[in-house]
């Protein structure tokens, strides 16, 4: 039986489906079995952020309207077999659809995969309940400003209604420096202000925001290896935090944070 | 002294303790006249206050309750 886990965050643009593909690759890594859902509907962009726009031939909506088999519309990643995307429909089907609807995709899944990613839209209106009713277990992306922790908080809150098996943060975006110098909440603090632990903490990494404008990823940057960290923390439950501020300790890192403070 | 951060979360704090004041009005009704019902069963009761107390360690219900008399049991006949 798969996991499967929605990830969700309330706010737009915080990072809720670059984390859902780079999440999606580490485990495949870790040789698992993962198929990543885009249910943004008419506003999807798994596909893109994976590169796999050009072999979308059916989509969600299809597999829900009996137009093709579930199968048929799975693309898998040539660059890690075990890895595979449901992407959504580019119209807005969305009112046609319903949690129910999805549901059923995402059962139809569930004996052929070790994950079900689920990428949620923004907001906590119909598109939301409709990507959290097929899942078990929540990850909330977000960032370090206030306005993404008041809509996480928010969420949290709705997410207590239904009856998931665990739910967890992951604080995207830290900057390093800018928790050095007293300038950013701390992750610790976001983490005790939404009384929820911790999954995973993903630096702002200009690698990561480059390599998802190309659809490709690195295995090799300060922001995949957080990644790493917290796909492991997804599948053993441990809560390994990557240290965004290392590179800015010591003799060379105060150097780096004074000329990037100065820049 | 007070960093940004430090401003920043004595801020955030605020607001989610005003979002929570928000949430539990319509709740304090609901809860109030169930408490009433299950109260009403053992007691008659003459005053019920329901409220809420909104820290971000999370809720604190407290409910006070007059009642004049206890009612007793076993003694009516079957």
């Amino acid at each position: 039986m798969a996991r499967k886990i929605v990830l969700t965050s309330g706010k737009g643009g915080v990072g809720k489906t670059t984390i859902c593909a780079n999440l999606g690759v580490r485990l495949a890594n870790l040789g698992f079995r993962v198929v990543l859902i885009d249910v943004d509907i008419g506003l999807n962009n798994l596909d893109v952020v994976m590169g796999v726009e050009n072999k979308v031939l059916f989509d969600l909506a299809d597999v829900i309207k009996a137009k093709c088999r579930v199968k048929q519309a799975l693309i898998q990643d040539s660059r890690y077999p075990s890895l595979y995307i449901l992407p959504s429909a580019h119209t807005d089907a969305g009112e046609r659809i319903s949690g129910e609807n999805v549901k059923n995709v995402v059962d139809l899944l569930d004996s052929n995969f070790d994950y079900i990613l689920i990428d949620c839209p923004a907001g906590v209106d119909a598109g939301f309940h409709r990507a959290v009713f097929s899942a078990n277990e929540a990850l909330v992306i977000v960032t370090p400003h206030i306005s993404s922790i008041r809509d996480a908080d928010k969420v949290l809150s709705i997410l207590s209604s239904y009856n998931l098996f665990s739910t967890g943060i992951v604080v995207n975006r830290v900057r390093g420096d800018l928790l050095l110098s007293g300038d950013m909440i701390s992750v610790e603090k976001i983490s005790e202000l939404l009384g929820t632990s911790i999954v995973g903490v993903i630096p702002e990494d200009d690698e990561v925001s480059t390599l998802s404008s190309l659809g490709a990823f690195s295995l090799n940057s300060a922001g995949t290896r957080a990644f790493s960290l917290l796909a492991e923390n997804v599948h053993n439950g441990t809560k390994k935090v990557y240290d965004c501020t290392l590179k800015y300790r010591g003799f060379i890192g105060t150097l780096r944070r004074n000329i990037k403070k100065r820049v | 002294m007070f960093t940004i951060a430090d401003m920043g979360s004595k801020r955030l704090e605020k607001v989610l303790i005003k979002d929570k004041t928000e949430e539990p009005k319509k709740l304090e009704e609901i809860l109030k006249s169930d408490i009433l019902n299950v109260l009403q069963d053992y007691m008659d009761v003459s005053n019920l206050t329901v409220n809420f107390n909104v820290s971000l360690d999370g809720y604190k219900l407290c409910i006070n309750a007059d009642a004049k008399r206890v009612k007793s049991f076993g003694i009516l006949p079957r």
